[in-house]
């Protein structure tokens, strides 16, 4: 009872002293027990716990509890992932020290430096909290072609909020479009394209069954990955070439990432809705996610992604963009 | 009570990381602030000490007013002391190696004394990165050219190579990379230097001071002026616009043609262009419209298409301590 007390007081204060500054990040652990068990091979250290979420409130429509987190080591040999109730059970080597709490959207908890003891058996709560941090949706940019001058009127309805577009947007853009570009006609000036950006706190790896459609790439070798990529999802060379020079330079501030394209419809539902009229009879909008990492492994189960190829016909638009989402540190 | 002991433990450790990552590094205390007959009306003195996080003194640092007209320099203990106007609200601290601190705000009453503490990191100088030049080329007829860009560092270039390139120019505007077949609508370079800052003729620094919703309007009446198409304009104005929005105001300076080969870095093409045009933009996004040096309005000379051109732009967003730097 004085433990349980004493642990209580620990985290109350903790958690207490985290909420005042702003800037500590909300997360934690508590290490709930650390006994002796001789069903256990030597050598083997088990943890398990609960991985709760404390932005919980009942008329909330989230559960107290975080299923599908990753919770290993930090090289990831050894690791598993939480279930609906939020449980873990993990299996570690004596020796381990370190290993951390990992779920999309949360801040991910590490536990730096901890003796995982030979049979022993470690009960550990994990606290992860909400991540609000703002993403930048950036340079979407909107290339519209056709050989027969067509004015057009485009809409698009962003996620988040809008804080740049090029030329200025209201209620939408009315633009020429011939084998020039794109022609404001009220000032008869021409774009190579439309352009936007926004920010918002919501967006995330897109997953199907659990599964994240993603590829893990060095980013030695990013600049051919993205031209094939490009190449296979149907832009061409100027597009290509713009993509290429405004992402590659900040994708190479760290050695590994792990990059994830939303096309078309994932565009529209996780991004932003784009109306034209009248309607492209050929439209390509393409988005990355990507996750800078130090490490060679993706924080999260992936699968190949497979792209539907692109055929360009009459008047045609295509739209790029991309975020970089929040990067998993995992240098203490 | 072993595990009491080792639980409390691991909180303890959780928590000091936590901890020892916010503290602030560069910051200001104010000892005190008092009134004193002996200083004289209409002005505040202002003294105290400069220390490093460890607690050593910091010599040779300058504290200065805004306008830089009240200044002087940290001694071997750390001390300094200056005489301000009642008319003074801003004053900052320099020093080449250590983190700036600005206290952007303060009331410094006639007859008071006050003692304020700077603590500073020691700090190396981050390289600047020299962002984004791309490289058009127009021909009426198709040509061949070699590019070569021989400073600074390079970090990154598209198409890929290592500071040359062997293109053809195609009279639509685009390049024919020799080295892999394809076409392009421009080169791209990146490159990092440890020696940007803000140009001075005869001693006169010239920039204008843009409020963010000017922005566009500037960057459009600028850029039309140095000679930048349509398309050039939107490449640039899309990279750099959302960046020079993020505050209030925003300073910027434009350095052209010799004073780009000058400070930025070398661009060869041969053969030689019939018109050749290198546009750097320098800025430093700011809070307020204090700028702590004087300046003269830019203005620009007309450049015109002529024959084989080639054109060039990039930039550099500069850190507000090479304001403070550039006394």
């Amino acid at each position: 009872m004085k433990l349980l007390l004493s642990i209580l007081t620990i985290f109350c204060f903790a958690t207490g002293f985290s909420e005042e500054r702003k800037s500590v990040p909300h997360a934690n652990y508590v290490v709930i027990s650390d006994e002796y068990s001789s069903i256990l091979k030597p050598g083997e250290c088990i943890v398990r716990g609960k991985i709760h979420n404390p932005n919980y409130y009942s008329d909330d429509e989230k559960v107290p509890a975080i299923a599908g987190a990753y919770v290993g080591t930090l090289d990831k040999k050894r690791f598993t992932y939480s279930n609906d109730k939020g449980e873990f059970n993990l299996v570690l080597k004596e020796g381990d020290t370190s290993i951390y709490m990992f779920a999309q959207g949360y801040d991910e908890v590490v536990i730096w430096n901890y003796k995982f003891r030979s049979q022993h058996v470690v009960n550990i709560d994990f606290y992860a909290y909400d991540n609000y941090n703002m993403m930048e949706v950036d340079k979407p940019v909107i290339y519209c072609y056709s050989e027969i001058e067509l004015p057009v009127h485009i809409e698009f309805v962003p996620k988040g909020e809008l804080t740049f577009t090029y030329p200025a947007y209201e209620n939408g853009w009315d633009m020429l479009v011939n084998s020039h570009g794109i022609t404001d006609s009220k000032t008869n000036k021409t774009y190579p394209y439309l352009f936007w950006e926004a920010e918002t706190d919501d967006l995330n790896f897109r997953s199907e069954d659990g599964m994240i459609g993603a590829t893990l790439i060095r980013t030695d070798t990013l600049v051919a990955y993205l031209e094939n990529t490009l190449a296979q999802i149907g832009l061409n060379e100027t597009e290509q070439t713009d993509f290429i020079t405004f992402w590659a330079p900040r994708m190479l501030e760290k050695e590994f990432a792990v990059i994830q394209f939303l096309t078309d419809d994932m565009y529209d539902t996780n991004i932003a809705e784009l109306h034209i009229e009248p309607q492209p009879e050929s439209m390509l909008r393409l988005f990355m996610l990507y996750m800078p990492l130090n490490f060679d492994y993706a924080p999260f189960p992936i699968r190949s992604q497979q792209f539907e190829s692109f055929e360009r016909k009459g008047f045609t638009v295509v739209e790029w963009g991309g975020s970089e989402m929040p990067s998993l540190e995992l240098n203490p | 009570m072993k595990i009491n002991q080792f639980v409390f433990l691991i909180c303890l450790l959780s928590f000091s990381t936590v901890f020892g990552e916010y503290i602030p590094y560069n910051y200001y205390q104010v000892k005190k602030d008092v009134f004193d007959s002996d200083v004289a009306a209409g002005t505040c003195v202002m003294k105290g000490k400069i220390l490093d996080i460890n607690e050593n003194p910091v010599s040779g640092g300058l504290v200065s007013n805004f306008d830089r007209s009240r200044f002087c320099y940290s001694d071997d203990k750390g001390n300094y002391s200056l005489v301000l106007s009642t008319r003074d609200t801003a004053v900052f601290f320099y020093h080449q190696n250590y983190g700036e601190i600005v206290i952007w705000k303060y009331d410094f009453q006639s007859q008071h004394l006050v003692e304020i503490n700077f603590i500073t990191m020691e700090h190396s100088e981050i390289p600047t990165t020299v962002e984004k030049p791309v490289i058009y080329f127009y021909s009426d007829q198709e040509r061949t050219a070699s590019v070569a860009v021989n400073h600074p560092e390079l970090i990154f270039t598209y198409p890929v190579s290592d500071g040359t390139w062997n293109v053809t120019v195609q009279s639509d505007g685009n390049i024919r990379n020799k080295k892999d077949g394809k076409i392009y609508p421009y080169i791209f370079w990146e490159g990092e230097s440890e020696n940007i800052s803000y140009q001075q003729i005869n001693n006169q620094t010239e920039g204008n001071l843009i409020m963010s919703e000017n922005v566009i309007p500037f960057l459009e009446s600028s850029l039309t002026a140095l000679g930048l198409n349509q398309k050039e304009q939107t490449d640039f104005i899309t990279y750099w616009g959302p960046r020079m929005i993020s505050t209030d105001y925003v300073f910027v300076q434009f350095v052209l043609d010799a004073k780009v080969d000058e400070t930025i870095g070398d661009l060869v093409v041969t053969p030689e262009p019939e018109s050749f045009r290198r546009v750097y933009m320098l800025f430093t996004p700011l809070d307020s419209p204090a700028v702590p040096f004087e300046y003269n309005q830019q203005e620009f000379s007309s450049f015109v298409h002529l024959g084989f051109t080639v054109l060039e732009w990039g930039g550099s967003e500069l850190p507000f301590r090479k304001i403070l730097s550039d006394i």
